[in-house]
């Protein structure tokens, strides 16, 4: 069981907000596209469930056509973002929904609403309204309902995005523990990277409506293919084509890089100081894990380690 | 959505669901209004209507009475609609079904209730009873949706420097825009086709054009001057919706729904409170005062006290003006009431999800179609109805159906009304998550957003049967000497001298006023009682 997307554009009018997009899904896969707010990753979401027309490309499953498919018959389940859970239902009544729809017997329905509630944690929370509950236990009502009628594949639209860093935090663990449990094939739209480096065996990143990178996380965190994705991910170094880590510098008498400290914020173990460069070079930033770090003002000479200096390479490009 | 296929399926739906209001219309609407003018339309009874002084003196004074009356009408209600909105205090519950009241009530009991009040005939008693009358539009559909805004939109306002006048002007007016300009454009159309109230307390010196038209029809029977009257006042109608439709349109912000949070507080401060209790005791004062003149009416039988008009209600004298008992007429009444209720629906809910769903031109024309039988005269409607429909297949002349089709006709738009912006705050994103979860385009209209609409169906249905208990103008046309409504049974008692017709006019009123009232405390229980578990 696979979903392929091959060449997928989707517009509207002059805009161009999925631009020539192919992505594949395998059994069990959870990928991640991962990009900033407009660069078309919630567009690629919703044709693949059938909620835009694409303009052009093919969206295929199992190698059948989806093209023609409404999104109802579809079989692909989806958390909004926001949740869109339906306020005149109670919880068993949003999570039951899909099992009405597809003709699942009373009976079927109930345990299947009991199983599901207790995987996302929620047992005897049936018969709640859902403007009672808390932000969390909303986005587990949504999973819950997009996973009961065991969707072929699900689709997630930032589906953390509107809760707090903690709860995020935790709710991303319980998230990809919760995908493995279901056995279900996802694609997960987000613009944390965090989230997607927690969740993904896969990972796409996208930019203005392309793909600008792909690969395994840990290929693409190692090895970012340009500078757009290696700011994305975190990076704040790059310098000609290179991007420097934070940990590479140490204070060396002899070092090369020379400079006034601008700016200092603690990180809790360790500051990060940002310096700029002699000669108007470029302002880096430093993580100081040394005592006593140093102040703003300050001049510091610093060593560079080979190994904290990666090329921008398009290895892992598409 | 997903392929042209679909797309072409759901517009198939859409237009099959509007099938059942457009032809609706066409038979029980455009025939005999389109007979009425086909019966009229000589050459020369237009330049005779433009060419008389009088006649233009009438549109004029149509127009600009319903100008004052708009005006007036928002001075006094907008602070009832405010408090309803926004504050909870004892009784508000009560105020808030009350105000709907006097709307619902037919234009004889108010014109009937200011006389008791002893204003005379004139401009000063029709504006008071237009104010008195209308006031509830503007509650019910500002206040209802005021009480959906978020507050704390005005809040932020405040934290960022609005005084509490600059915050509402800046944010809370703006959005309650929509809703402002929809009850604007229906006061102002009721008024401009002002009937009962004109007819009764304008009389003899003044007259709107809807009174002009029965007058000429049923005193004068010229038919021709009242068909190109009817011209006049159709045109001014359509304009009027063009209007409003235009004002309608660049305000469209949608507004989501927020089910099921009453956002009303307690008043805080000792102003709060005085504010409050001054706009809640002066409402329910101007509202209250000329109903309870007429009810106490109702119980002085010759000056005492007693019940002796309500038992005259139960004989059948002989020299009536009712060829049955009165009591008759209760009972007519509500059986049509209930015909007129379920037609209306069957008709405005289908037409209120197309109208909810598509933007086109085509949906917009559609819409002001169906608002057309609210500004057209229901004079025009009821006669409309004799002329039109006494041929085969539809000869319903003499029939009692007639009644409850043409109640229907006139309540209709206001399901259409009341659904259209219910229907229209249901999130699309509501619907996308029904058809990821397998529910067809019917099915998640049937799910989604029927259910959330079905409050807004419950207040349609309550209008509906209150627009049926006091419809007046059409009815007086159709209604058998047999066969009397409760409005008709009232104005037929006014229109006679002596004690004992006024007093059975103010006791059937009065009883009149029960069901109604009876009906809109329903209706108003249904819709505290939240939308619960489905």
């Amino acid at each position: 069981m696979a979903l392929h997307v091959d060449g997928l554009v989707v517009r509207y009018g002059d805009v161009t907000a999925v631009d020539a997009v192919d992505l594949a899904v395998a059994d069990r896969e959870v990928v991640c596209v991962l990009g900033p707010s407009g660069c078309g990753k919630t567009t690629l979401l919703r044709a693949i469930a059938g909620l835009e027309p694409p303009s052009a490309g093919r969206i295929t499953w199992d190698g059948a056509d989806l093209g023609g498919v409404a999104p109802h018959r579809r079989g692909v389940g989806m958390v909004f973002q926001d949740f869109a859970l339906f306020p005149h239902r109670n919880v068993a009544g949003n999570v039951a929904f899909g099992l009405r729809m597809a003709g699942v017997d009373r009976a079927a329905q109930h345990r299947r609403v009991d199983e599901v509630l207790a995987l996302v944690g929620l047992d005897g929370y049936g018969s709640r309204a859902v403007a009672t509950l808390s932000g969390g236990e909303q986005q587990r009502v949504a999973l819950a309902r997009a996973l009961a009628p065991r969707p072929r594949l699900l689709l997630l639209d930032e589906p953390l995005g509107s809760l707090d860093r903690a709860l995020r935090q935790r709710l991303v663990v319980e998230l990809r523990e919760l995908l493995t449990a279901a056995g279900v094939s996802a694609v997960y739209v987000t613009h944390d990277q965090e989230e997607a480096f927690a969740l993904a065996d896969s990972l796409v990143v996208m930019r203005a409506g392309r793909v600008a990178q792909r690969g395994a996380p840990e290929a693409v965190w190692s090895r970012p293919a340009d500078e757009f994705v290696a700011r994305f991910l975190g990076f704040e170094n790059v310098v000609d084509g290179r991007v420097v880590r934070p940990d590479a510098f140490r204070p060396a008498a002899g070092g090369d890089v020379r400079g006034v400290v601008v700016s200092r914020t603690y990180r809790g173990d360790h500051f990060v100081v940002r310096v700029a460069t002699d000669g108007d070079g470029p302002v880096l930033a430093v993580a100081a894990r040394w005592t006593p770090p140093p102040a703003v003002g300050e001049r510091v000479t610093l060593a560079l380690d080979p190994a904290g200096v990666i090329p921008l390479g398009s290895a892992g490009r598409a | 959505m997903g392929s042209t296929g679909d797309r072409r399926r759901r517009a198939a739906l859409v237009a099959a669901a509007g099938l059942v209001p457009a032809a609706f219309l066409a038979v029980f609407f455009v025939l005999p209004v389109g007979t009425i003018v086909g019966m009229g339309f000589h050459p020369g009874a237009l330049v005779d209507v433009a060419g008389s002084a009088r006649l233009r003196g009438i549109a004029w004074f149509t127009l600009w009475q319903a100008v004052v009356s708009t005006v007036l009408t928002f001075v006094v209600a907008l602070p009832a609609a405010a408090i309803v909105a926004r504050y909870e205090f004892p009784g508000r519950r009560l105020l808030r079904a009350a105000v709907t009241i006097p709307f619902v009530l037919p234009s004889v009991v108010v014109a009937s209730a200011f006389e008791a009040l002893g204003l005379s005939h004139g401009l000063v008693a029709i504006l008071a009873a237009h104010v008195f009358f209308e006031s509830a539009i503007v509650v019910r559909i500002v206040g209802g949706f005021w009480s959906n805004l978020d507050p704390r939109q005005e809040e932020a306002a405040r934290l960022l420097g609005a005084g509490r006048l600059r915050a509402f002007l800046e944010v809370t007016l703006p959005r309650l825009a929509p809703a402002l300009l929809s009850a604007a454009a229906l006061v102002f159309l009721f008024t401009f086709s002002s009937f009962g109230i004109v007819l009764i307390l304008g009389a003899p010196h003044y007259a709107t054009l809807e009174v002009e038209i029965y007058r000429q029809t049923a005193q004068l029977l010229d038919l021709r001057v009242a068909a190109a009257l009817t011209i006049v006042q159709m045109a001014a109608v359509l304009a009027l919706l063009l209007v409003q439709r235009a004002l309608s349109d660049r305000v469209s912000g949608e507004q989501r729904l927020r089910a099921g949070t009453d956002v009303a507080r307690r008043p805080r401060t000792v102003r709060e409170r005085a504010g409050v209790a001054t706009v809640a005791g002066a409402t329910a004062l101007v509202l209250g005062g000329p109903l309870a003149v007429l009810v106490v009416r109702s119980f002085s039988p010759g000056g005492g006290v007693g019940l002796g008009y309500y038992r005259a209600l139960s004989t059948s004298r002989r020299g009536s003006i009712l060829f049955v008992p009165p009591w008759e007429a209760v009972a007519n009444s509500l059986g049509f009431a209930v015909v007129a209720t379920v037609v209306a629906l069957a008709v405005g809910v289908p037409a209120a999800a197309v109208i909810a769903r598509r933007r086109g031109g085509a949906t917009r024309l559609f819409d002001s179609l169906l608002m057309l039988p609210l500004g057209t005269s229901a004079v025009t409607i009821g006669f409309g109805f004799l002329v039109a429909l006494d041929e085969r297949p539809l000869d319903l002349r003499g029939s009692p159906w007639l009644i409850p089709l043409a109640h229907a006709l006139v309540a209709a738009p206001f399901v259409v009304r009341v659904l259209v912006p219910v229907l229209r705050s249901v999130d699309e994103r509501l619907r996308e998550a029904a058809a990821t979860l397998g529910a067809s385009p019917w099915r998640a209209w049937r799910e989604i957003d029927l259910p959330i609409a079905a409050r807004g169906a419950l207040v349609a249905a309550g209008f509906a049967f209150a627009v049926s208990l006091g419809e007046f103008g059409a009815t007086v046309f159709v209604a058998r000497p047999d066969y009397p409504t409760l409005p008709v049974a009232i104005f037929r008692f006014l229109g006679q001298p002596g004690d004992l017709n006024a007093g059975q006019a103010a006791a059937l009123s009065t009883i009149l006023m029960a069901v109604t009232v009876g009906a809109v405390l329903a209706i108003d229980r249904f819709r505290a009682g939240e939308l619960g578990e489905f």
